[in-house]
């Protein structure tokens, strides 16, 4: 009797519908960049985000346990760091790719590759987000907000004078620095000089944001405007603890800024795993 | 498992009876695979085997650029590995000292396939030294603006050129502006329907007004050459200076038009040099490489 309860229960839970998984993934296209000096020889596979919340996610990256081809070559690259969190361009969700060995050139598909993606969804914790209203008033005082002290990090938008002095103080340390180690640290110093030189040049219009985040919890900033909108900005650069947010145009007094949170719960992880992938 | 042998290579000696007519065939030229790529994608771009040719041998000393022209692509499986269209077959000009750098884009090769069975054709450079009549030198050009090059050398080429001081140049680039835009605004309903919306028709309209304006916008000290080369002969213009060959800041080409960008001032001595690829300039060697590895 024991058995056919059983027997039931089982016949029961296949019959049921099965719930549609909130995130999936299938591959999208594969590129073997195959190449007899070996220089950024590699193959890529892009993964599509499927299910349910695809679309609301602000932000992924997978990261692969075990990949191997028909003939059994292991595909997973070794000691490489686990990747960023990608971002959606335009409307659809983040782009993910997978960065792996070359298979072998009589392999016709990859037999497997698994391993487990990672979703931002701010959408799902209210502790996701943090938000600043007329920020621009606030400048140079740390953002005061539960979230943010939950998430055990401190956001401060400052100013172009605090911004300088506390860069200037930088450079003296890391200068003190490259004294100390001799010749190598003085061409460390002059090329992250020449990179910051390029590229760390702030507009009038730009918004700085120091982020102390030791726990790398904070995902973005952005800006908003009084009816909720975001401000496009033109681009933003990291320098040190600083976010630069650069904008062509004046950021209007009565915006609002929104810092975004990795939270336990806003970030959902799913493993995956893929079968039998046609290699080109 | 199979062993496979070292790419080969066949010279160019012994078959000069298949050139050209005219053509000067190389003596010691060598032609060896170098950087292969074997690019596989599902993807609609990008996808191909690209192959670095590497040339070796006395004959460089003089080249200038080399071009190469294929007869034959194939992988072991026997797939025909020559591109549907043909491809870009310009001189590759030299950098610096060094020879020219030449690359073949094919087909994919088959997946399985593990090397190359064969790559032939020829491998032209362009030596001016060979013959007086593919360096034609203007002495003192910068006094001749603004006028058509009289040269008897540059005529029996067939090419006509006129220096154009950047004074007239810029005054004519107004012009042009003007006839652009009264150009794009006849065209504007059609560019619409095309891009599909406004705004994308304009972003359009600014991108072809910012290549025109590139042109436009010329320094003080830039030599400007309107060229007429019907048959496609000339390779270069350079200017040489008491020290040689004058270092250009950069250099924009456009159909007939030719930009040469200086920062300092010409001197009124300097010479302009026309390079031109006349038969006898041109060496041909033919070339063959068999079993080359795939990666």
């Amino acid at each position: 009797m024991k058995l056919v309860v059983l027997g039931l229960a089982a016949l029961l839970a296949a019959a049921a519908p099965s719930k549609p998984s909130a995130i999936g993934v299938t591959s999208g296209d594969v590129t073997d960049r195959r190449r007899n000096d070996n220089t950024f020889a590699g193959l890529e596979v892009e993964l599509k985000l499927t299910g349910e919340a695809a679309g609301e996610a602000r932000g992924a990256r997978a990261t692969v346990e075990k990949a191997v081809d028909d003939t059994g070559r292991n595909l997973v690259k070794e000691g490489a760091r686990p990747p960023e969190f990608e971002k959606p361009t335009g409307q659809g969700s983040p782009g993910l790719k997978l960065d792996l060995r070359n298979p072998a050139r009589r392999a016709k598909s990859v037999r497997e590759i698994s391993g487990q993606v990672e979703v931002f969804l701010p959408d799902r914790d209210p502790a996701a987000v943090a938000s600043a209203d007329r920020f621009l008033s606030g400048m140079d005082r740390p953002i005061a907000s539960p979230a943010l002290k939950a998430s055990r990090t401190e956001v401060t938008v400052v100013s172009r004078k605090t911004y300088d002095a506390e860069k200037k103080k930088d450079e003296e340390r890391k200068k003190k620095e490259a004294e100390s180690a001799g010749v190598a640290g003085a061409v460390v110093n002059a090329f992250s000089g020449l990179f910051e030189g390029l590229f760390g040049d702030i507009g009038e219009n730009d918004v700085l944001v120091r982020v102390n985040d030791p726990g790398k919890k904070v995902f973005g900033v952005e800006v908003f405007d009084a009816a909720g909108k975001p401000i496009d900005n033109a681009g933003s650069m990291k320098v040190g603890d600083f976010w630069i947010l650069k904008f062509t145009e004046k950021v209007p007094a009565d915006a609002s800024l929104r810092i975004y949170l990795m939270t336990a719960k806003a970030v959902v992880t799913a493993p995956f795993s893929l079968k039998d992938v046609a290699l080109p | 498992m199979r062993r496979r042998t070292a790419p080969q290579l066949v010279l160019a000696f012994g078959l000069a009876p298949f050139l050209v007519p005219g053509a000067a065939s190389g003596q010691d030229l060598r032609v060896s695979a170098g950087t292969i790529e074997d690019r596989r994608t599902t993807g609609k771009f990008f996808g191909g085997l690209e192959i670095e040719l590497k040339l070796t041998g006395d004959d460089l000393a003089d080249a200038r650029a080399a071009r190469v022209k294929l007869t034959k692509a194939q992988d072991e499986s026997g797939r025909d590995l020559l591109p549907a269209k043909k491809p870009d077959e310009d001189f590759q000009k030299s950098s610096g000292r060094g020879a020219p750098d030449l690359k073949i884009s094919l087909k994919n090769p088959a997946r399985g396939a593990s090397a190359i069975q064969e790559i032939s054709g020829e491998v032209q450079l362009f030596a001016p030294s060979r013959d007086p009549a593919a360096l034609i030198l203007i002495d003192r050009f910068v006094s001749r603006m603004d006028k058509p090059i009289d040269s008897s050398a540059l005529k029996s080429q067939q090419i006509s050129a006129r220096l154009v001081s950047p004074k007239v140049y810029r005054a004519q680039a107004k012009k042009r502006e003007a006839d652009l835009d009264a150009e794009m605004q006849k065209h504007k309903e059609e560019m619409k329907k095309e891009a599909g919306d406004d705004k994308a028709a304009e972003a359009l309209m600014a991108l072809v007004k910012g290549f025109a304006g590139m042109m436009n916008d010329v320094g003080d000290n830039d030599v400007i050459l309107q060229i007429e080369d019907p048959q496609g002969k000339l390779l270069d213009v350079e200017v040489v200076g008491k020290s040689g060959v004058m270092d250009t800041r950069g250099s924009m080409s456009s159909g007939g038009l030719k930009i040469l960008q200086y920062s300092e001032k010409i001197p009124a001595d300097a010479k302009l040099r026309f390079l031109v690829k006349t038969q006898n300039a041109v060496l041909r060697a033919p070339f063959r490489l068999t079993n080359v590895p795939l990666p």
